[in-house]
């Protein structure tokens, strides 16, 4: 870490004096961009650059700068009606948009932070350009760039379209929600008409150690969520492998309408099948009235009703979507185990037990490790079974508003988003629940063998 | 030097092109942004009365929504409308979204939604606190405060002012198998559920599950639920002594092996295999239950339950379906009156003929086609025993407590030991709120 | 191993034992009701079914049980004794077939009983799966070890009947979905499992019935919506995976965290700011937005084709470039001939994904019905207003779905089990 930010000063310091070596069209392309490369001959990256920055000139004026000034106060006026006595109606006098403020603050802030970025480039395109022509060397020419960007800078082209589409869905709208965990953007404060404004940590506070009944829910829910993705990663994963040896046992013919009988699950978009289940699942489902008509049982089976009922279900269920995925995997990777292994072990007279033991399972799991903990990750932010299953519940009168006994943090979130419009605290628990999600895993996937790019087994 | 200065004149040329370019792409963004919304307008001569000399027509364009199986009546009375409005010269645009998602798609974006909708009163606290809804003080509207019955323009209204135009009841009632019951069975849970009717039939069902209906049990002995009338947000009596007894009603009425909770459309079922006496539902099981029962079908009031000796009526929730107009429509004044259009006693039967939607014209209700269908009088009847909605913002926190004590005694979890516990804690999360 | 190929006698020897047994414990009880006092062996049943027979004449129910108690354990004793006696590999196909016929038996049996004991009036009280006693389990047992056996003794894998079992209970939903879209008499709740009529209307009403929904218009909808989004996003997939995995440039490593941290928000808290980028941008409500936002999230996916990748030998590269390849080259002309797996699995996966989504679909779109896809039509025809009238419909166009993804992993099976080796190695 200290190697990184000392890296990072030197570069800085190093570019600093590249710049204050240079001469007055290089100083002056911090003023306006793009002046060094006309200058010296590359004139359509220069007028590209000055292009940009007038772009960025205009959008200021006329929106960037209103918008910063708006996400500092998130709206100054109400919306107001007032009677008119003349039209016998009310005028609407609108007001200001909080959340409509936020997001384009948002985006203010993100264009500013890019146009930085292309400022910083141009200089430096410039300072090079400087060089170059200082040094007499052939100074590129515009077809020259976009034939490198075939070739040594295939990573900027390539990586620029994914990565403009991650910035502008994924990045923007996160920092907007994470900026609405410090909102008091609730059920009482809803656009247009009214508005919310910055409370700071206060969301936080309640949440985890305020004695109300929001952090009562939190804490609970949270245990369940961890109960959950370490139970379902576990089961699907011991399922998928054993069912993948099973059919992949030499004795076992038609091994292909074993796997296709399995897969079909995986084909049924998840929610109809999710459904179909709990129908079935119900006090007068299928399965009920099958066990009553056996004979069975006489009452119906509280599956779903029953706190703890329900959560072995979910795990149940989850098992009955998830193992035939995990067995594509595992299969996948059965195959490739070099088959002098089993061979050596068989000549050495191990059984199968122990052939599974020391060879099979341990082989696996090294090379499914980031798997194992992806998995696990996403089994922290499973929604499918838990919120087509149960709802999230039972419903429980310990719990704040709509949050249930087999709720995750992620079915509340959404629960708290979608039903009772509590942006900030939805917000708030996913800021929590993205913590401890990346943390988990980066820490993880960095220790393990697979990143650091070790190869072999033995 | 000569190469230089050439590459910036046509820099400089670029530029202003450039700039006058991005500076009318903005301008573009900046009014979606800010809407500017003409609020004032005047219209010349009053509204519906034609005035004989020169009428000057405005053009005006209104988006309406509908669910998809009304658009058709809707697209018929909004031309009735524009028949008897000829000073607007008016443009329809129809979308298809229901009753049910109206508030979700208002909040989601005021600026696209339409301007009347159709969306359910109890909704009028939230969406007003919202700045959603435009109140409706034309002149039309005395029209509508007169035709409807009280408790529909209560239901509609807030601080005085009127927020919606009733279109139909939305409440609940009882249906029966007529040849399981008779007219005096039907009068009380006691005398329903005493009735023996036979192996593996069960007499009554309700969905106590839900906080919409189980309210009613709660309303039947006084219970009041943010004050007398509504307006209280820290008050609710269902903690109290009768409250208890309610909810020791509740845990009994569920024990009860001849009462059945109706979830996952069980009741349809039971009812084609003659397997349950009476049900409480409302109009939109109307078409399934009558094929179900066929010549057995019945719909009428909701009966009385008997605590210690003394029976008490079931009381709903006064609930109704209503248009709304939006509070940024750019013809507030066309656009209330299209509301109060479409509520008319026209509108209503055209659309109850073409749907059977249940009207709130008072007049309506002795109108012979809509007298002769069972469950919409059954309905309106109702609405006689009806409780009005509570109508402060506070209501968004009661529904989930309260289906989690309902689902609780439904499963078995609230018992006699912990009822009091339960209902403290439930009324609690009614009345608070977290943070300001 | 005799001369007798392929039968492991050490297993036969014991079959016919095994098969006596059964008989046996016919002395046992097979019903007994501790509070009652009731206790039936099996030979009381058998009689009493005898006498029922020559009562009531022979029925269904009667041979059916009779055959489940006696005959075939008889039948099996006797076979495993001629098997004994001259080992032949049909005899012992015979046999087993036997058993599975017993075993299936018992389990049909299982179901049925109360409805037949009841009727019957055999007991006093109404009968209960815990009054079967030690005879009729021990049965069941017994007979379980025998199929085993006899498996094994002509090499075939017992494994076969866990794997019999674990398909029944997985294909079980499925069924009971596939049921229900033919399923005759409408209606959202019913207490039975068997349609009583069948019928086509269900598939014939949701595709040509357009007062609600647009089923096909939706279904081409979404047809189109994954189609592109597929192209797009396993372009971008693997555009991202091959530089991330080929080419080292700064701040490789922190990207590569980057992507994998970003990958963990739950995407829809912020549905919303998405909206309305896409109304900033001009594309509210169309189903270019939709595809936009499923590929936006392409680069995410990155490691699994990364890890494919990373298998590739790294010397093809550098021998391409010797001969004067530029990167580009070598992406398309050496890399991608090598990958067909991956690709294929890549463009499954991102294909399924918008079938299945109800949550962004639905918020995007709004009230532009025309434009919605499948998954919103499915949930919609949820609703508590239509339930009733269109639970079976819902049934049939969720088969109407599954059908082309099935059929897509059926004929591509092979590629993505390869293609899934290479890849989780990291």
């Amino acid at each position: 870490m200290k190697k990184k930010l000392i890296h990072v000063g030197e570069s800085f310091t190093g570019c600093m004096r590249q710049y204050t070596g240079g001469n007055i069209f290089v100083k002056l392309s911090a003023i306006l961009m793009g002046i060094a490369n006309i200058r010296y001959g590359q004139i359509v990256k220069g007028i590209g650059y000055l292009c940009l920055q007038i772009a960025f000139i205009t959008y200021m004026v006329s929106t960037g700068a209103a918008s910063l000034v708006n996400l500092d106060t998130l709206g100054t006026h109400k919306q107001e009606m007032i009677l008119n006595e003349e039209t016998k109606i009310f005028d609407v006098i609108q007001g200001d948009n909080s959340m409509r403020m936020l997001l384009s603050g948002v985006v203010a802030m993100f264009v500013i932070a890019f146009f930085v970025l292309v400022w910083i480039s141009s200089i430096k395109s410039g300072i090079q350009v400087f060089h170059l022509s200082r040094d007499n060397k052939k100074i590129p020419r515009i077809t020259d760039d976009i034939v490198s960007l075939f070739d040594s800078n295939i990573h900027r082209m390539m990586l620029f379209i994914p990565l403009a589409g991650l910035l502008v869905f994924t990045v923007v709208p996160l920092i907007y929600m994470i900026l609405m965990a410090f909102t008091n953007y609730d059920v009482n404060h809803q656009p247009p008409g009214n508005l919310f404004e910055w409370i700071g940590l206060n969301n936080f506070k309640l949440l985890l150690m305020s004695k109300d009944i929001l952090a009562k829910t939190f804490w609970p829910v949270l245990g369940w969520t961890i109960v959950w993705a370490f139970f379902a990663t576990f089961t699907n994963y011991v399922g998928g492998m054993l069912l993948a040896i099973l059919i992949n046992n030499k004795g076992i013919r038609f091994k292909k309408v074993w796997r296709t009988i399995f897969v079909l699950t995986i084909a049924i978009p998840s929610f109809v099948g999710l459904l179909v289940l709990r129908t079935m699942l119900n006090k007068a489902g299928s399965i009920n009235i099958l066990l009553q008509n056996m004979g069975f049982i006489t009452k119906a089976l509280p599956f779903l009703t029953n706190a703890t009922w329900a959560r072995v279900s979910v795990i149940i269920v989850n098992m009955w979507i998830g193992i035939p995925f995990t067995m594509l995997i595992t299969t996948g990777i059965l195959t490739n185990i070099p088959a002098d292994l089993y061979e050596s072990a068989k000549i050495d007279g191990a059984s199968a037990f122990k052939t599974f033991l020391r060879i099979t399972f341990p082989y696996m799991f090294y090379v499914t490790t980031p798997y194992l903990i992806h998995n696990f990750i996403s089994n922290v932010n499973n929604f499918n079974p838990i919120y087509f299953l149960t709802n999230g519940g039972p419903e429980t009168l310990d719990y704040f508003k709509g949050a249930g006994k087999t709720d995750l943090l992620v079915t509340w979130l959404y629960k708290l988003t979608s039903d009772s419009k509590d942006y900030s605290y939805a917000a708030a628990i996913g800021i929590i629940i993205f913590i401890i999600s990346a943390s988990l895993s980066l820490i993880i996937y960095t220790r393990s063998g697979a990143y650091k790019d070790e190869e072999g087994f033995q | 030097m000569k190469k230089f200065k050439k590459s910036l004149a046509v820099v400089l040329t670029l530029a202003m092109v450039v700039a006058s370019m991005t500076g009318c792409k903005k301008d573009k963004v900046e009014n979606v942004d800010t809407k500017d919304t003409d609020t004032t307008v005047v219209t010349p001569g009053a509204e519906s009365t034609p005035v004989p000399e020169k009428v000057v027509v405005q053009d005006v364009t209104l988006k309406v929504w509908a669910s998809e199986e009304e658009q058709e009546v809707m697209t018929a009375n909004c031309e009735a409308f524009a028949v008897a409005h000829p000073e607007y010269n008016l443009t329809f645009e129809y979308a298809v979204i229901g009753n049910a998602e109206a508030c979700d798609e208002l909040k989601k974006d005021l600026e696209i939604a339409a301007d009347v909708f159709v969306y359910p009163s109890a909704a009028i606290p939230e969406l007003k606190a919202a700045g959603i809804l435009y109140p409706i003080t034309i002149e039309d509207a005395e029209v509508v405060k007169q035709s409807n019955g009280a408790g529909a323009i209560t239901a509609c209204t807030s601080d005085d002012l009127l927020y919606g135009v009733p279109q139909s009841p939305n409440s609940w009632f009882m249906y029966y198998n007529k040849s399981l019951f008779t007219q005096d069975d039907i009068k009380s849970v006691e005398a329903m559920l005493a009735k023996d009717l036979g192996d593996g039939v069960s007499n009554f069902s309700c969905k106590i599950s839900d906080s919409w209906f189980m309210s009613a049990y709660f309303y039947a002995l006084g219970g009041t639920l943010y004050g007398t009338d509504g307006t209280d947000p820290t008050s609710c009596s269902w903690n109290d002594a009768n409250g208890l007894t309610v909810g020791n009603y509740l845990i009994n009425l569920s024990k009860n092996i001849k009462y059945v909770e109706d979830i996952d459309g069980i009741a349809s079922s039971l009812f084609k295999e003659g397997k349950l006496g009476a049900v409480c539902s409302g109009t939109w099981s109307a078409v399934d239950f009558k094929a179900a029962l066929g010549d057995n079908y019945g719909a009428t009031v909701l009966p009385t339950i008997n605590v210690e000796g003394t029976d008490y009526q079931l009381s709903n929730f006064a609930d109704f379906r209503a248009f709304g107009v939006k509070s940024n429509t750019a013809y507030p004044i066309p656009a209330q009156q299209l509301a109060c259009f479409l509520g008319n006693e026209q509108s209503q039967l055209a659309t109850y003929v073409d749907q059977g939607i249940a009207p709130s014209v008072s007049s309506l209700a002795q109108n012979e086609i809509v007298a002769a269908d069972l469950a919409v009088t059954a309905l309106l009847q109702q609405s006689n025993y009806s409780t009005p909605q509570p109508s402060t913002p506070q209501l968004s926190e009661y529904w989930n407590p309260a289906i989690a004590f309902g689902t609780g005694i439904i499963n078995g979890d609230i018992t006699e030991a912990n009822l009091q516990e339960s209902l403290d804690a439930m009324v609690k999360s009614f009345t608070t709120k977290l943070v300001e | 191993m005799n001369k007798f190929s392929g039968i492991k006698t050490k297993y036969l020897k014991i079959v016919p034992f095994i098969g006596l047994i059964p008989i046996l414990l016919l002395f046992l009880n097979y019903i007994s009701i501790n509070s009652s006092n009731e206790h039936f062996t099996g030979f009381d049943i058998v009689s009493a079914l005898l006498k029922a027979m020559s009562e009531d004449g022979i029925s269904l129910t009667n041979s059916f049980a009779l055959a489940i108690i006696i005959i075939i354990p008889v039948i099996i004793l006797l076979s495993s004794c001629i098997a004994l006696l001259k080992p032949r590999k049909y005899i012992i196909y015979f046999m087993i077939g036997m058993y599975a016929l017993e075993l299936i038996g018992i389990v049909i049996s299982l179901l049925s009983m109360k409805g037949y004991i009841d009727s019957s009036k055999f007991l006093e009280v109404k009968f209960l799966i815990k009054y079967l006693a030690v005879g009729f389990w021990g049965a069941f047992v017994i007979q379980l070890i025998g199929i085993i056996i006899a498996m094994k003794s002509v090499k075939v894998s017992p494994g076969y009947i866990i794997l019999f079992v674990m398909s029944v209970i997985w294909l079980f939903p499925i069924l009971n979905i596939v049921l229900n879209s033919f399923r005759g008499e409408g209606g959202f709740y019913i207490g039975y499992f068997w349609p009583k009529s069948f019928t086509f209307d269900n598939y014939v009403k949701v595709l040509t019935d357009t007062s609600r929904y647009y089923y096909v218009k939706w279904y081409l909808n979404t047809l189109m919506v994954a189609t592109c989004s597929c192209i797009i996003t396993s372009f971008l997939v693997l555009s991202t995976s091959f530089i991330l995995s080929r080419i080292r440039f700064g701040g490789r490593r922190p990207l590569m965290n980057l992507l994998l941290v970003l990958g963990m928000f739950p995407g829809f808290m912020s549905m919303i700011a998405v909206y309305y980028i896409l109304k900033g941008l001009g594309l509210s409500q169309s189903l270019i937005s939709l595809i936009m936002v499923y590929s936006a999230g392409a680069a995410l996916g990155y490691y699994i084709c990364k890890g494919f990748f990373d298998t590739i030998p790294k010397a093809l590269d550098e021998a391409a470039s010797i001969d004067g390849a530029t990167k580009w080259q070598v992406f398309t002309k050496i890399i991608m001939p090598l990958s067909k797996p991956i690709i294929i699995f890549t463009i499954l996966t991102s294909f399924m994904g918008p079938w299945a989504d109800y949550i962004f679909a639905s918020i995007i779109l709004g009230d532009k019905s025309q434009s919605y896809t499948i998954a919103i039509g499915l949930y919609n025809m949820l609703s508590r207003d239509t339930i009733e009238e269109w639970y079976t419909c819902f049934a049939a166009g969720a088969v109407l779905v599954s059908l082309p993804i099935a059929f897509l992993f059926l004929r591509l099976q092979k590629y993505y089990v390869e293609g899934l080796s290479g890849s989780v190695k990291g």
